[in-house]
């Protein structure tokens, strides 16, 4: 992938605006179940509309400022990691534009647990935090119904943005060639 | 899908696009690391060429080594947290410039979260109840203090006299920011820092009832962990029989550790500190809570005894830091 300025920016807004979000925002509304997790469906969408690399280094950047930011200062490079790793499996889907909402829906899901019980494992192994595990199970699956179902309505737009930037790179006049118009998803990235 | 655009694909490239379509999640590793040196990626059609002409001549990073190197900073940074190493001074870095974002942030936001209740926002009566609250809690904070020594020892003038002279000060503080996520400790932001006179290991009251302690101090804001979070115990006195227990968070609220099985507790009952040395992080008589369930056989320290703050911890807005008390007591 040519390097993209406007893209690069765009993904740190997007990444910046979720973490401040999330904790200014979200955790504040004192939903029941905490409510969705906003720095996973922006690493996903990411991760959809970019590459494995792409999406891996965005997940890492996020996890860290995550990590950094207060009022809860987990050890730092916990939350890195598992974000790290969120954006290479989401960089590593392809064809996006073919996945179903249930399709969308069914990974969201299945990350938002795998990602919650890591975390929940993390802070209780690592930190030595103590948690009730039943009421952490409710959580976790709490969060997920949240995260899988704002995502099934706000990752595809943000992946078509983030798409459609791409495209418009790559149809400026820098390569000698006819740039074909239409941007067309490959099948495994490389 | 994007095998039928193009001119004519080859059926290696259309088997290919076939078969990772089929398996979409899985992992390729001989066939992915020998593409990335030596074919162009198998992308079908015409963008897909010129994306793979155009490939040819950059360095590629191989998705793999990426994450490796990730990974391994990660597992490094956690490491080096863990040990107390120099990461200190990206927290504080953090603390500063995060925190000043969560302030600002939470005035953009903070009419968009009211929207349901839909009070008065001008700020002219948000200021006017937050000098109130602020009135009230020093008040209140004041009034435990005598009520506490009064009950401690009737017969004490010293005491009673050191509850009417502690000048308890209370500095008025915005909530900004709440942690976020499973894993996360109970804490929030508060939009006071050192500049303000904060200091760590302060006292955190709101509506007559201890909120919690300050573990983090920054220019301008500061962090307050909540006593229900799981790390905090804090000494009490319950106020009538006077008997010595440990309020211990439990996440979601509070429980008391009874000191030996013969305490009693009983449901009504009401839980105040006990007090720290130097009124650090907590000066004596602050209510906590008051027992509402008590859980388990009488006569056995596995007794679950619920204890419910009075300050609503999941309401928080603005809250008190005890700036000063009698250090010398």
């Amino acid at each position: 992938m040519k390097f993209n300025p406007r893209l690069l920016a765009l993904v740190t807004l997007l990444v910046v605006c979720a973490v401040i979000l999330q904790t200014v925002f979200i955790a504040r509304l004192n939903l029941p179940g905490i409510g969705p997790d906003l720095l996973i469906l922006v690493v996903v969408a990411v991760g959809l509309a970019t590459s494995r690399n792409y999406g891996a280094v965005t997940g890492f950047a996020t996890g860290l400022l995550a990590d950094i930011l207060p009022p809860d200062q987990t050890t730092l490079g916990v939350t890195a990691i598992l974000l790290a790793l969120v954006g290479y499996f989401s960089g590593s889907i392809s064809d996006p534009r073919g996945m179903l909402p249930l399709q969308l829906f069914a990974i969201l899901a299945i990350l938002t647990v795998l990602i919650g019980a890591a975390s929940v494992l993390m802070a209780f192994f690592v930190e030595g935090r103590i948690f009730d595990l039943e009421e952490a199970a409710w959580l976790v699956l709490a969060v997920a119904a949240y995260t899988s179902v704002l995502g099934v309505l706000i990752v595809p737009p943000l992946q078509r943005w983030l798409l459609r930037v791409q495209e418009r790179l790559s149809r400026q006049p820098s390569s000698a060639e006819p740039v074909p118009s239409k941007f067309s998803l490959g099948t495994w990235r490389r | 899908m994007t095998g039928a655009q193009g001119d004519g694909p080859s059926e290696r490239s259309h088997r290919n696009s076939v078969e990772s379509q089929i398996r979409v999640l899985g992992e390729w590793p001989e066939e992915d690391q020998h593409a990335a040196e030596q074919d162009p990626p198998h992308i079908v059609g015409d963008a897909g060429r010129n994306r793979g002409r155009q490939w040819r001549g950059r360095r590629q990073w191989r998705p793999t080594t990426v994450l490796t190197t990730l990974l391994v900073v990660g597992l490094a940074l956690v490491l080096l947290d863990l040990s107390g190493g120099p990461t200190q001074a990206f927290r504080s870095a953090g603390h500063t410039i995060g925190g000043g974002v969560q302030e600002w942030a939470n005035k953009a936001v903070g009419p968009v979260r009211g929207l349901p209740q839909r009070s008065e926002n001008t700020s002219e009566l948000t200021d006017q109840i937050a000098a109130l609250q602020a009135r009230n809690n020093e008040l209140e904070t004041r009034q435990s203090a005598i009520m506490d020594a009064a009950a401690t020892d009737a017969n004490s003038k010293s005491m009673r006299k050191w509850a009417a002279e502690s000048d308890i000060k209370v500095l008025p503080s915005h909530v900004v920011a709440s942690a976020a996520g499973i894993a996360a400790s109970n804490s929030v932001t508060l939009d006071a820092g050192s500049f303000d006179g904060v200091e760590v290991e302060s006292a955190v009251v709101a509506n007559g009832g201890l909120v919690g302690r300050i573990v983090e101090v920054g220019p301008q804001t500061s962090t307050l962990q909540l006593m229900t979070d799981p790390n905090n115990r804090i000494w009490s006195r319950t106020a009538d029989s006077r008997a010595a227990v440990v309020v211990e968070g439990t996440g979601t609220g509070l429980t008391l550790g009874l000191v030996d099985q013969f305490t009693k507790v009983a449901i009504g009952q009401k839980v105040n500190t006990l007090g720290s040395p130097g009124a650090r992080p907590y000066p004596r008589g602050l209510p906590i809570g008051e027992v509402t369930a008590i859980n388990g056989p009488q006569g056995s320290l596995e007794r679950d005894v619920v204890v419910t703050p009075v300050a609503d911890l999941t309401a928080l807005d603005i809250v008190g830091i005890v700036l000063e008390t009698d250090r010398d007591r």
